[in-house]
């Protein structure tokens, strides 16, 4: 276990970031991944999760959160909504000689209201709490 | 119902197969009733999965002999659909020929001969490949026991099992399997015509179809509309 831990560590260092798979086909090998779902035209659900590291990986959720708005509404710009920020363990910890590895993942969620959805914030947030 | 990860499975039933041949899509259970000179019949229908769930690998329907040990392996009605690299190496270790394609399903003929007697339908499995078949969760659900009656020189037909993934979703409204069931149907001409295809002559002619009763099933595992 110890030796697999120690050479598992590059790999780790390699993948350590977030990852464009789609998690509406299922899960990924190392967890991370994208989900995008339309509430209605330009209202968008958009969920990041990090590949697993020993450590967190905010910024680069966050980044990709970012990244796949932008896409999604494109040059008009967007407003954010019920943005959510949170670091999970994704499996149970490896412990290796006196260290303990953590499985971390990053994951920002939330909802990018497009500027060329033509609705409000209020109007959004309540179809947002209808779907919830 | 219940996930388990795993390879376990895929593995010990390749590992079997190694051992004892390739899997064929019926498999008699271990443990079949005494047929003290009552003769055998014939029992077939068809398992595939659904056009939907394209990452489904293993269909497996398990059945015993009312009067059997029920602590002897069932036997086993069975569909491999090879999902990725992983599912076409282990793909040779299995003999469930594609015998129809239809564009809401696939799958295989299964025919059994076996003694005069009472069985009952007593498990469903279905193995979920995602990660292009590098992964495997193994959904396991009850079907209750589903009586059916195989009589000496008769022909049962059983119907038409078709595997779907029960899609839920998480906390984050991500969609999640969160299991898999049988759907039902009768396919009774098309099915009696791929068993002659297999050099079976039904004998005799009427074949006792007990798909519509295991259509009216709605339980976990079985169910006779569409999903």
């Amino acid at each position: 276990m110890t030796r697999r831990s120690v050479l598992l560590l590059p790999v780790w260092l390699l993948l350590a970031c977030t990852s464009s798979h789609d998690l509406g086909q299922g899960p990924s090998p190392m967890a991370g991944g994208v989900y995008r779902e339309a509430l209605r035209p330009g209202l968008h659900y958009v969920f990041v999760k990090s590949n697993v590291a020993p450590w967190t990986d905010r910024e680069a959720v966050v980044r990709k959160w970012r990244d796949e708005a932008d896409r999604l509404c494109g040059d008009a710009g967007h407003e954010d909504l019920r943005v959510e920020d949170r670091v999970e363990e994704e499996m149970p910890p490896m412990n290796a000689i006196v260290f303990r590895l953590p499985y971390l993942v990053s994951i920002r969620k939330g909802y990018a209201l497009c500027a060329s959805a033509g609705l409000s914030a209020q109007e959004a947030l309540r179809i947002i709490d209808a779907w919830r | 119902m219940w996930p388990s990860h795993a390879l376990l499975p895929s593995f010990c039933l390749a590992m079997a197969a190694l051992v004892s041949g390739c899997v064929s899509s019926a498999r008699l259970p271990a443990s079949l009733p005494n047929g003290g000179g009552l003769g055998t019949g014939l029992v077939f229908g068809s398992i595939g999965i659904s056009a939907t769930a394209p990452t489904i690998e293993m269909s497996t329907l398990q059945f015993r002999a009312t009067a059997g040990d029920p602590l002897q392996p069932p036997g086993e009605f069975v569909f491999h659909s090879p999902v990725g690299t992983a599912g076409r190496l282990l793909s040779p270790l299995f003999d469930t020929p594609v015998d129809f394609s239809e564009p809401d399903a696939k799958g295989t003929l299964f025919v059994a001969r076996l003694p005069a007697g009472d069985y009952a339908l007593v498990g469903a499995a279905v193995e979920n490949a995602p990660m292009h078949g590098w992964a495997a969760h193994v959904y396991l659900a009850d079907p209750g026991a589903v009586p059916f009656r195989v009589d000496a020189g008769g022909t049962t037909y059983l119907g038409q099992f078709i595997s779907h993934l029960r899609v839920g979703r998480d906390a984050d409204r991500i969609p999640k399997v969160q299991g898999a069931f049988f759907v039902v149907g009768d396919k009774l001409e098309r099915d009696l015509a791929l068993l002659k295809q297999r050099g079976e002559r039904p004998l005799p002619p009427s074949v006792i179809n007990l798909a519509p009763r295991l259509m009216q099933i709605d339980n976990e595992a079985l169910r006779g509309g569409p999903p």
